[in-house]
């Protein structure tokens, strides 16, 4: 079977699928401090932003992934639009202590992936031993995952692909929509990785994704940034990859307990992987030398079940999502509550905050996650940055309110 | 003379309820903190258009709180204190040039300013009174000159000329002679205003405060006309709880390695990707745990503690291929080029540090890393993100070690939540 990298071509039927929880092997249990958003490898990254211009080079992001174990993984990636609907999804092994970055532009523009496998990649003195993937491609000839030929992706099938990342109908969903339209040609959207240890053409929102066996590991092995680069404004942005950490194997998650994939795996908590907070809290200056303001890059978990295209010009049943009034404070304490919504999975908006300088409490929980968890929890993530045109922009991962894995 | 700001002695120590908030230990999480530690400052004192550091940090709950700012030089002495109040949800930032030419932020609690006019009160903050902070806040600005003077002397590593320190160092020489001061922040909750620095112990026993309410972020910027560049990044967030008696702790070398500073503790071995060398370059910057010596020496020798051991750097490219380097670090806070500063054959790669200096018996020292990067094949474009720790921040396990067969090996989880 060839494996090419697996472009959305048609929707799973998720209906009732209710998976069990993980079985109850024996434990080994990994350190984790979990339920916290820390700084360490993981065995999900979640890159919560990219933009790529399709038209001209203004913009692009890099990806940066890195192994930090001294074994063979695959990470599985997967692009979702803003409307957290997965169009794409492709495999790299990653020798111990391997890195690959990945330029969105070669991906989106020209349909190209890294070529790597047991026999193509390189193995150092610390990268132990190459490792035969089960449903990989061990060998040397180009075209099945992870060894791709070059261009990895038909152009027949990139198109629909960049279209769907534009909010534009794509052949690849019969013509409907995958993602807002913006109304330029700024693919924008979202990306996550596995550590995995087999090659899949299952997105993360497949109920069987997270089947045991299957595809997934809970291996936290993988460090990583994405930097979003604006040469044009000379501005370059950078966020270290959310890390998101796995249970041990085998540890039991009570059913209803927050997860990251648990819109995916009907709260049960099969993924096993640690979840997000809800509130964030992010300054805002607009003013002295960052003449061009505050902006925020809002990460929000939707609702449960497979997300589906839509008509071209309605919107997704959930959204918008929910959005409490956002607490703009200034520097004087003086605080107003200002409605700003961030009606999808992902948004990239100015401060509203009416004063210049001040700072922003950003309570992105809403209720439709509420069958899932018992309470409106839902999972988000954040970042700012403050902008000087033309010169320079710093950015930050906003900070977060302590999470909780419980409801 | 170590705590140049107070000018009056403050005696009452004014206790505030802190109650910790739910905090996951061991971790370097962004979330509301007891103490703050900005690894890195710089501040070109001669350029006002060079580098500088802003700081800005904010209260979360909405309850006042008072905090304590220590300005450490690159050799961990105190060059600084000066307390700060913040009613709730407050939010200050400061330029460090500020700090160095002797102005420091005008805030005072109720007591000092009933009528709010110096830190102001909105309608989803508390607003206190520390009676310890009369005469204290809100502080007369500029200091003396004399003792801005010392401060710039303590941070650039010149010469002191005040008793009972005068003609010793308090900071690493400048081998280029410029005149750029450098060192770390600490930004601690307290419960009253005080004149302790956290050299001593009795910082440590009603003094310092454990409220988790502080988040802040800080960046490097050189903002003239000619320079045009800024990094920024979150602080590091340190939370408070009860630790166990000889917990590892952040304050650790200053409270015996009790554990009685209840601050969580800071890793030792970090991972970070590279790029350079020009126009592309990749620098760390880096604090390390130095000794407790907290007094200046005679100019020209160094602490007792230094120069700290550094191992050689691991550096692998991107087909995995490893090389180790020497690698100098010898002092509490550094930048270091991976490709001007390190004998690096590497254009693009991995680089894997472990600061642990050997210098705490029974546990590795602490330390963090922050990676910038000059992206000068794309543009003038710069990027600051955080390395990635590679171990259990509060065992000192590595993560290395849990990885070499492949799978995690069994490791007892540490339950790091408190109530």
């Amino acid at each position: 079977m060839t494996r090419f990298p697996f472009v959305r071509a048609r929707l799973l039927a998720v209906g009732a699928a209710w998976l069990v929880a993980v079985a109850l092997v024996a434990t080994r249990p990994a350190h984790a401090a979990l339920c916290t958003i820390d700084q360490v490898p993981a065995a999900t990254l979640l890159f919560p932003v990219f933009e790529v211009d399709l038209d001209a080079p203004a913009r692009n992001t890099i990806l940066s992934v890195t192994n930090v174990g001294s074994s063979a993984t695959i990470a599985h990636f997967t692009l979702w639009t803003d409307w957290a609907i997965p169009v794409l999804n492709f495999d790299i092994y990653l020798a111990g202590l391997d890195t690959q970055r990945i330029d969105l532009a070669d991906v989106l523009l020209q349909g190209r992936l890294p070529a790597t496998g047991k026999a193509v990649s390189p193995h150092g003195p610390l990268s132990g031993q190459p490792v035969s993937f089960a449903n990989c491609n061990n060998g040397t000839t180009p075209g099945q995952a992870p060894v791709y030929g070059d261009p990895a992706i038909p152009q027949s099938l990139l198109a629909g692909v960049r279209a769907a990342f534009v909010g534009d109908a794509s052949v690849i969903f019969s013509g409907k929509c995958a993602g807002s339209d913006r109304g330029n040609m700024l693919a924008r959207g979202y990306v996550t990785v596995e550590a995995n240890d087999q090659c899949t053409v299952l997105f993360p929102s497949d109920p069987t994704y997270f089947n045991d066996p299957g595809p997934t590991t809970r291996r936290n092995v993988l460090v990583g940034d994405v930097t979003m680069l604006r040469p044009l404004a000379q501005h370059a942005i950078a966020f270290g990859a959310v890390p998101i950490e796995a249970y041990p194997e085998g540890h039991a998650i009570p059913a209803g307990s927050r997860t990251f994939y648990g819109r995916y795996v009907n709260g049960t908590g099969a993924d096993g992987r640690e979840p997000l907070p809800a509130v964030l809290e992010a300054r805002n200056v607009d003013g002295g030398a960052f003449n061009e303001g505050t902006a925020f890059f809002v990460w929000r978990e939707t609702v449960a079940g497979n997300p589906a295209p839509v008509t071209c010009g309605q919107s997704p049943s959930w959204a918008p999502l929910a959005t409490a009034p956002v607490a703009y404070f200034d520097e004087l304490e003086d605080v107003v509550d200002v409605s700003q919504s961030f009606p999808i999975a992902l948004d990239v908006q100015d401060s509203m905050n009416p004063a210049l300088f001040g700072r922003a409490v950003l309570d992105l929980a809403h209720a439709g996650v509420t069958p899932l968890y018992g309470a409106p929890e839902a999972q988000a993530w954040a970042g700012w940055t403050m902008a000087a045109t033309n010169r320079f922009v710093v950015t930050f991962p906003a900070a977060h309110h302590a999470a909780s894995c419980a409801p | 003379m170590k705590r140049l700001a107070h000018l009056v002695l403050a005696l009452a120590l004014c206790g505030s309820a802190s109650t910790p908030a739910a905090a996951v230990l061991c971790a370097v999480d962004q979330v509301p903190a007891a103490t703050l530690l900005v690894p890195f400052f710089e501040v070109d004192i001669d350029d006002f258009n060079s580098t500088t550091t802003l700081v800005e940090f904010m209260e979360t709950s909405g309850a006042a709180v008072l905090t304590h700012w220590t300005l450490w030089t690159d050799w961990g002495i105190p060059a600084l204190t000066f307390d700060v109040y913040l009613t709730g949800h407050d939010v200050q930032t400061v330029n460090v040039r500020d700090l160095l030419n002797g102005n420091l932020p005008r805030t005072a609690s109720t007591g000092q300013d009933p009528g709010n006019f110096i830190s102001p009160r909105g309608p989803r903050s508390t607003d206190v009174n520390y009676p310890s902070c009369n005469g204290v806040l809100p502080p007369t600005n500029p200091m003396p000159a004399l003792l801005v003077d010392e401060m710039r002397r303590r941070l650039t590593g010149k010469p002191l000329v005040l008793d009972p320190y005068a003609g010793k160092c308090a900071g690493s020489p400048r081998a280029n002679g410029d005149n750029i001061a450098r060192g770390y922040i600490t930004i601690d909750v307290v419960n009253g205003c005080t004149l302790l620095d956290p050299t001593e112990p009795s910082y440590y026993t009603g003094t310092l405060g454990n409220a988790n309410v502080l988040i802040g972020d800080a960046f490097l910027a050189s903002p003239g006309p000619s320079f045009n560049t800024a990094y920024g990044y979150p602080v590091v967030h340190l939370e408070a709880a009860t630790l166990p008696p000889g917990s590892r702790s952040f304050y650790g070398r200053y409270v015996g390695g009790t554990g009685s500073d209840g601050r969580e503790p800071l890793p030792s071995t970090f991972v970070a990707p590279f790029d350079g060398p020009s126009p592309d370059a990749t620098q760390l910057m880096i604090w390390r745990e130095s000794g407790a010596a907290d007094t200046p020496v005679d100019c020209g020798t160094q602490p007792a503690w230094a120069p700290l051991p550094t191992k050689p750097i691991e550096l692998l490219d991107e087909q995995t291929q490893e090389v180790k380097a020497s690698l100098s670090l010898p002092i509490a806070t550094d930048i270091v080029d991976l490709a001007a500063d390190v004998t690096n054959p590497f254009g693009r790669g991995l680089a894997v540090l472990d600061l642990d200096h050997g210098g705490f018996a029974g546990r590795p020292a602490q330390a963090f890393v922050w990676r910038r990067s000059s992206l000068g094949s794309v543009g003038p474009l710069e990027t600051a993100v955080a390395a990635t720790p590679l171990e259990d921040l509060c065992t000192g396990s590595r993560f290395f070690l849990m990885f070499h067969d492949g799978f995690e090996q069994a490791l007892a989880p540490w339950s790091g939540v408190t109530p």
